[in-house]
């Protein structure tokens, strides 16, 4: 041990560079797992397996897609222990890492600048430096918007990343350490980590004597390995038993290590100005100011290095996609990365006149804003222009305000160099209170100072602003907008689709337009909703102690003479007082808003404030109404109440995602709901938000059948309302019952409760009818008949799904003659459509399922029959003529009865729908589901007869989703033998009339969807005209596709398919490479052919690919991003 | 804000520790408290309570609290200002050393923005200052609170908080724990010692240590190590003879040339030549053959 001590002391006094191997078991402490892991698995429900570590993660089913940014939470709420900070007090020159901690770069940067690399396609801006060393995440890093540098999501993906990017990173590492420098591998474990130890042993096989020191503290090393153990032999690794952390601490102990830590200091903080004088700060005042605001010196408005195309848009992407620091967002504004909102023209001219008159403006500048309105970038740009101009010293903090004290000294000194003034650029989003302090703190000392800061936006636009404030609006002028169209075209190379740039709300049209946006602009959202917690606890301590109205509209109400701060009870303040509250308030308001769905604010007091309401609006206006991120509406003329919802249902929707998952929505949904206390005249608001709320949560509202495993829940919350609160009403019975038919239809429950459920449905059904024909719950005749539906519906359900358990016999049939009773009470007592159909699925689904005997299968046909008999079709609307149609088209075939299916389907094609063609069409079609493989020549057969009757009533079914959809899967069987969306690398047609016939189809499909045909179907559209010779037309459609999809689908790069010949088997093609599009991709020319497709390196790991080298017997498959040279023997 | 209110909270705030995580996250605190508008002795004696908040009963727990929330930095200038403010009332400043200098500049700068004087003078201003110190400190109080309330209480991360800070207040050993193990590891090397004194010279950097390493090294075997090498480099730090013995016995003057010898005089010691006359002799033999 000692050895290895002195060996990390000399390289420290000589200042060699010291490379740092960090494992996913360095947080692992005395056997323990590391606790982030644990937490993981907790949350996944997945066992734990003692030996595996992180590789548990991955080792049985794929991660859920929003894991990883549930797992950047916990990354960032755990306290790094103490002994970790002691690693990164050594100024290392590289780290390289398989963990996913997205931490790490904060916790090195607090001595360090730290760059990270997460693909093997990054270079860092030096190799190795011990002022910005470079940390490679060997497997990306959690929370990265960029999904190739994202963390793999399972073990397929692990070993993808293995190949391409750790194994090749891991390769830089003696080059990073050159041949006198020190790696050090700590909290690599054998079998637990995601680097392979023989990855590692790879890496280091050509060290020198005693460069290698492994620490093993508990972790297993693999010392039976022989490479290991010639490596441990001849000396080129040393084996530690103790943690590194431990050796650190020891060092620092003994006093070894206090002259070799202080931070080295490449990069000169040099400030010159107009004069020619400069200010020349040394590494200690630097470390000092920086660590509360970054000095803009020269090296940020050095000229920037020219950049290829391939480079640009990695750099545009990097700038739009990934949270950056203050450096990078001037770089990425200096190179024009963004548009200049025509705002910024007067935030420019009211900085430049307070430099050169710093004394006439006594108030700091303020620039505020929604999120992603540009306020950022229009700081960092002006931060770049400063210092162009270099009239003045810059400093620019992102993460607080700085203290007066912190910084003075700077100030003084850029005065005395010769700056006019020295601007203070705080990109924090704070209140106006901070920086006006700021500037009265430096002012009082007589500094000449400018404060320019950002904050969320002021909500009382009608009052006067000072000229030094200046908003940044959330909508787009006509010159913006065509700037941002051109800024896409120029760097995104991508037809913008004009409807995305419709919108006049600068974050619908980024989010819609710019889809790598996205990731900041949640970020943003999330963080203004973060900001608005802690002004809601602000706010409300400020209400307490002033007692007076702080807002516009407060001090309107009460000069209304509507003071009704008195009324506030303690409870209610020592309610809202609690910083749940605040955080309850913003889920609550965003899961509905999202919905569409304002929140009457009572009722979202009741909720947030243990059941004490607020008995006046205005109260809640003084402590909540400046809130930007909500909106306010009066709910009546009256101004009894409130609804408070987000500014945008698509900012509620982002915040939602960010902050709560599908399960979390849905909880605060039913939370909503439980709350609701009365139905009465002067709770009708809180009426119209339940009824609205469970239209909208239910598989008919707008995220269709997203809340399902909820709808038990939600159902068990409107009986809990009915039986233990007493609101009683029909509709709201209704519901219950429908919302547990919902759960069983989506398989949202475990069979056993399936009857438990339909009987308490039945019973409150039940319970309700009774109460209505004894005058004790009043209900409208039209309810009365919905109530009776409802019934026998669910007496069809309940006997559907005794058959279905096989129940035994006098038990279903006891409950068919119950549903039979209870249709036949609601056909007399209703004109709706409903029991009809009910009467005619109930027997009809029990005779196909169910072996009754004759006399009661006679029974059953019988009741049909009669059931048919007693409609008079003619009187039924055109919408419940082709349901009645369609039923008793397949109660035909239930029934064996071909004439009764025959005269539907010609009703059906009378009346041009084309659902009957649809339903024989599917009939003749072959059985699909769970078919995953090859097609028998007879199945083939059955999809030709599908296929040729659909066509034969092309007239009819020509604009129908369903029936083109079913002719393109016959098509497609009939044409391939296989499905056409189902498993990867699949072949495609063959012949040029196959390929025609397939493109005029799916064509016709994509025109019938409207503005909204599916990506799946689009993209076999682009790769029918690829290799129909339409590439030019292809090729728009395929960037149209990826842009669309791009952060949102992550099938999205699957490939999907491959050209091959008339027997499947995949075409070879040779080619000769063009260009680099960018590292590790290139672009390729078929032979003897026009087309060009794009090859991925790493495909090809064994050639070695560059420009106008030939590449010979590749296959090309496709995805939805286009046409990729693929290895065919893969 | 008033002291009385400061106080509850922090009884709120040990309160809610001490359902979360047990008695020792916030240990009760003997310090006398201050009375109130009792000018500058209400605020040093403010100061002093605020100091063993910060730094003593809470000074695990209270940093580790305020980092789960991600408020630590923004809260360290405040815990800083009341270390300064403690060395200044209670320390005779040399104002030699940066860092002294320093201290006073920030001291002197937080008096003027409270009261307008540096220092204070008069009851009215000492008052000033007390309020101001009592805000500051209930703001760290506060977040703490809220951390409690949204970490410690958090379905997804309080119980890894809760484990975390538990492991931690173990981590920190009290003195006593520290003066079995010198008065073991002395017995067993021999070396006669007052514990406590040795002890005391050296716990910081002991704690600071133990707080370095991880749990992988069993910390009571990584601990006894460095105190038994600080036993050796004590008991060699006793030489019987000095400098000034031997610039006389040697006639040589003051250098490179003493020190030479002394390490020479270490390593015979350790040989077991313990005599002060001895010592020197060998010394002036080895001097003359070199």
């Amino acid at each position: 041990m000692t050895e290895a001590r002195e060996l990390l002391v000399a390289a420290l006094e000589e200042k060699r560079p010291l490379v740092l191997v960090l494992g996913q078991d360095a947080w692992r402490e005395n056997g323990e797992e590391d606790p982030v892991l644990a937490r993981a698995l907790e949350h996944l429900q997945r066992e734990r397996t003692e030996r595996r570590g992180w590789l548990q993660l991955l080792d049985t089913c794929r991660l859920p897609q929003t894991f990883y940014e549930w797992l950047t939470e916990r990354f960032e709420r755990r306290v790094p222990p103490e002994w970790l900070n002691a690693l990164a007090e050594i100024p290392w020159s590289a780290v390289f890492t398989s963990s996913i901690d997205p931490t790490l770069k904060g916790l090195f940067g607090k001595r360090q600048r730290p760059e990270l690399v997460l693909t093997n396609a990054e270079m860092p801006p030096a190799v190795r430096s011990r002022v910005r060393p470079p940390i490679y995440h060997l497997f990306g890093h959690a929370g990265t918007p960029d999904p190739r540098a994202r963390p793999p999501s399972d073990g397929s993906e692990l070993n993808i990343r293995r190949v391409n990017d750790a194994t090749p990173l891991l390769g830089r590492l003696l080059d990073t350490a050159t041949r006198i420098g020190l790696v050090l591998v700590d909290g690599v474990a054998a079998e637990r980590d995601w680097l392979r130890v023989e990855d590692i042993l790879g890496a280091i096989g050509n060290a020198a004597h005693h460069q290698v020191i492994w620490f093993k503290g508990r972790t297993t090393l693999p010392l039976d390995d022989p490479v290991f153990k010639a490596a441990v032999d001849a000396g080129r690794t040393l084996v530690v038993e103790e943690r590194l952390s431990t050796v650190i601490a020891q060092l620092h102990a003994i006093d070894r290590l206090a002259d070799l830590l202080a931070p080295d200091s490449e990069d000169a903080g040099k400030i010159t100005f107009k004069s020619g004088r400069f200010l020349e700060t040394s590494p200690e005042e630097r470390l000092y100011v920086e660590s509360v605001a970054s000095i803009v010196d020269d090296t940020w408005t050095m000229p920037l290095a020219a950049l290829g195309r391939a480079s640009e848009y990695a750099a545009f992407r990097q700038f739009h996609g990934e949270l950056g620091n203050a450096r990078a967002l001037v770089e990425g504004a200096r190179r024009g990365f963004a548009i200049e909102r025509d705002y910024e023209e007067e935030l420019s001219d009211r900085v430049f006149a307070a430099i050169n008159d710093h004394a006439s403006f006594a108030a700091p500048i303020i620039l505020h804003g929604q999120s992603a309105t540009g306020k950022s970038i229009a700081l960092a740009r002006i931060a770049a222009r400063v210092r162009a101009d270099k009239e003045a010293a810059v400093l620019y903090a992102k993460t607080r305000v700085p203290q007066p004290a912190e910084i003075a000294d700077f100030c003084h000194a850029a005065e005395d160099a010769g700056a006019k003034a020295t601007l203070i650029v705080c990109d924090t989003n704070q209140d106006v209170r901070p920086y006006s302090d700021l500037l009265a703190g430096l002012r009082s000392r007589g500094h000449r100072v400018v404060v320019l800061g950002s904050r969320y936006r002021f909500v009382d636009d009608e009052r006067p602003r000072a000229d030094t404030i200046i908003e940044a609006p959330a909508t787009l002028s006509e010159r913006e907008r065509g700037e941002l169209s051109r800024l896409l075209k120029r760097f995104a190379d991508e037809r913008v689709n004009p409807n995305s740039l419709a919108d006049n709300h600068i974050l619908s049209v980024l989010y819609r337009a710019m889809p790598l946006t996205r990731y900041r602009i949640g970020s943003g959202l999330s963080d203004e909703a973060n900001r608005t917690e802690q002004v809601v606890r602000d706010q409300r301590e400020q209400y307490l102690v002033e007692q007076s109205p702080t807002t516009l509209m407060a001090q309107r109400l009460i000069e209304a003479g509507i003071d009704a701060y008195e009324s506030l009870s303690q409870t209610q303040r020592d309610a809202i007082e609690s910083d749940d509250a605040a955080t309850r308030i913003i889920d609550l308001v965003m899961a509905a808003g999202r919905l569409n769905c304002p929140v009457p604010l009572n009722l979202l007091f009741r909720l947030t404030a243990d059941g004490q309401s607020f008995s006046s609006p205005i109260d809640a206006i003084k402590v909540f109404g400046n809130l930007d991120l909500f909106r306010w509406e009066w709910a009546d003329d009256e101004h009894n109440e409130l609804l408070v919802g987000p500014r945008l249902a698509l900012e509620a929707e982002l915040i939602c995602r960010r902050r709560l998952d599908n399960q979390g929505e849905a909880d605060c949904m039913i939370d909503l709901i439980g709350a609701i206390r009365g139905l009465g005249v002067d709770r009708g608001h809180e009426r119209q938000f339940l009824f609205n709320a469970l239209r909208q949560i239910g598989p008919n509202g707008p995220r269709g059948k997203g809340y399902r495993s909820s709808y038990v829940a939600i159902a068990k919350k409107l009986t809990e309302l009915r039986t233990r609160f007493g609101i009683v009403h029909p509709s709201i019975i209704l519901q219950e019952s429908a919302f547990r038919r919902h759960a069983i239809r989506e398989g949202a429950v475990e069979h056993g409760l399936n009857m438990i459920l339909l009987t308490e449905a039945r019973d409150a059904i039940q319970e309700a009818l009774d109460d209505i024909a004894t005058g004790a719950m009043q209900a409208s005749r039209r309810t009365r008949e919905f109530l009776q539906a409802e019934l026998a519906s669910l007496y069809g359900f309940i006997a559907y799904h005794q058959a279905k358990t096989r129940r035994p016999n006098a038990e279903v049939w006891r409950t068919y003659l119950a549903a039979r009773y209870s249709v036949r009470q609601a056909a007399r007592a209703t004109g709706n459509y409903s029991p009809i159909d009910i009467a005619l699925w109930t027997p009809s689904d029990l005779l196909e399922m169910y072996q009754f005997e004759n006399w009661q299968q006679a029974e059953l046909r019988a009741d049909i029959y009669d059931t048919l008999d007693q409609i008079n079709p003619d009187a039924l609307n055109p919408a419940q003529r082709e349901r009645f149609d369609q039923r008793r088209f397949k109660t035909g075939d239930a029934l064996g009865d071909q004439e009764l299916s025959e005269a539907a389907f010609a009703d059906l094609i009378q009346r041009g729908s084309a659902a009957g063609c649809y339903l024989r069409a599917r009939k003749l079609a072959p059985r699909w589901e769970d078919h995953g493989g090859a097609f028998s020549s007879e199945e083939r057969e059955q999809a030709q007869c599908a296929a040729d009757f659909l066509r034969e009533y092309m007239s009819l079914v020509a604009e129908d989703q369903r029936c083109l959809s079913l002719l393109l899967e016959c098509s497609w069987i009939c044409e391939v033998g296989r499905r056409p969306f189902v498993g990867q690398r699949q072949p495609l047609p063959a012949t040029h009339h196959a390929v025609q016939q397939l493109l005029g189809i799916v064509t016709r499909l994509n025109d019938a969807s409207g503005d909204n045909p599916r990506n799946t179907t689009r993209y076999l559209a682009a790769v029918l005209t690829w290799i129909g010779g339409g590439e030019r037309v292809a090729v728009e459609l395929f960037r149209s596709l990826a842009r669309d999809t791009d952060y949102e689908d992550p099938s999205r790069v699957v490939r999907r398919h491959l050209i091959t010949d008339e027997r499947g088997r995949p075409e070879r093609f040779d080619g000769r490479v063009e260009e680099e599009l960018r590292s590790g991709s290139y672009r390729v020319r078929l032979d003897g052919r026009s087309e060009v497709v794009t090859l991925r390196a790493r495909d090809f790991p064994k050639q070695d690919i560059a420009y106008g080298r030939q590449i010979r017997g590749f296959g090309v498959a496709f995805n939805f991003i286009g046409p990729l040279a693929t290895p065919i023997d893969r | 804000m008033t002291f009385s209110a400061l106080n509850v909270a922090v009884t709120d705030l040990r309160g809610s520790l001490q359902s979360f995580v047990g008695s020792s996250a916030l240990t009760e605190m003997t310090v006398r408290p201050p009375v109130e508008g009792d000018g500058e002795i209400s605020f040093l004696r403010l100061v002093a309570w605020s100091y063993v908040l910060l730094f003593e009963a809470g000074r695990i727990s209270i940093p580790f609290l305020l980092r789960t929330s991600g408020a630590y930095e923004q809260q360290r200038d405040s815990m800083e200002l009341v270390r300064a403010l403690r060395t200044w009332s209670f320390h005779n400043l040399g104002l030699s050393s940066d860092r002294d200098r320093e201290l006073s500049r920030r001291v002197h700068r937080w008096f003027v923005e409270s009261c307008a004087q540096s220092p204070p003078e008069g009851a009215a201003s000492w008052n000033r200052c007390f309020d101001q110190l009592c805000a500051l400190v209930a703001k760290v109080v506060d977040q703490c609170q809220r951390s409690v309330a949204n970490v410690l209480s958090s379905a997804d991360d309080g119980k890894q908080a809760i484990e975390d800070l538990r492991h931690r207040l173990d981590r920190f050993w009290p003195s006593s724990k520290f003066d079995a193990l010198v008065g073991d590891l002395a017995l067993t090397l021999g070396v006669r010692l007052n514990a406590v004194k040795f002890r005391n010279s050296n716990l910081d950097r002991w704690r600071s240590f133990l707080g370095n390493i991880s749990d992988d090294d069993d910390p009571t075997a990584a601990v006894s190590r460095l105190i038994e090498r600080d036993l050796l480099e004590y008991e060699d730090g006793v030489l019987p003879i000095g400098g000034r013995d031997v610039m006389e016995r040697l006639n040589i003057p003051p250098g490179e040339r003493v020190g030479e010898m002394l390490r020479h005089a270490r390593e015979l010691y350790g040989a077991g030549v313990r005599g002060k006359d001895e010592l020197l002799e060998r010394l002036e033999r080895r001097n003359q053959l070199t």
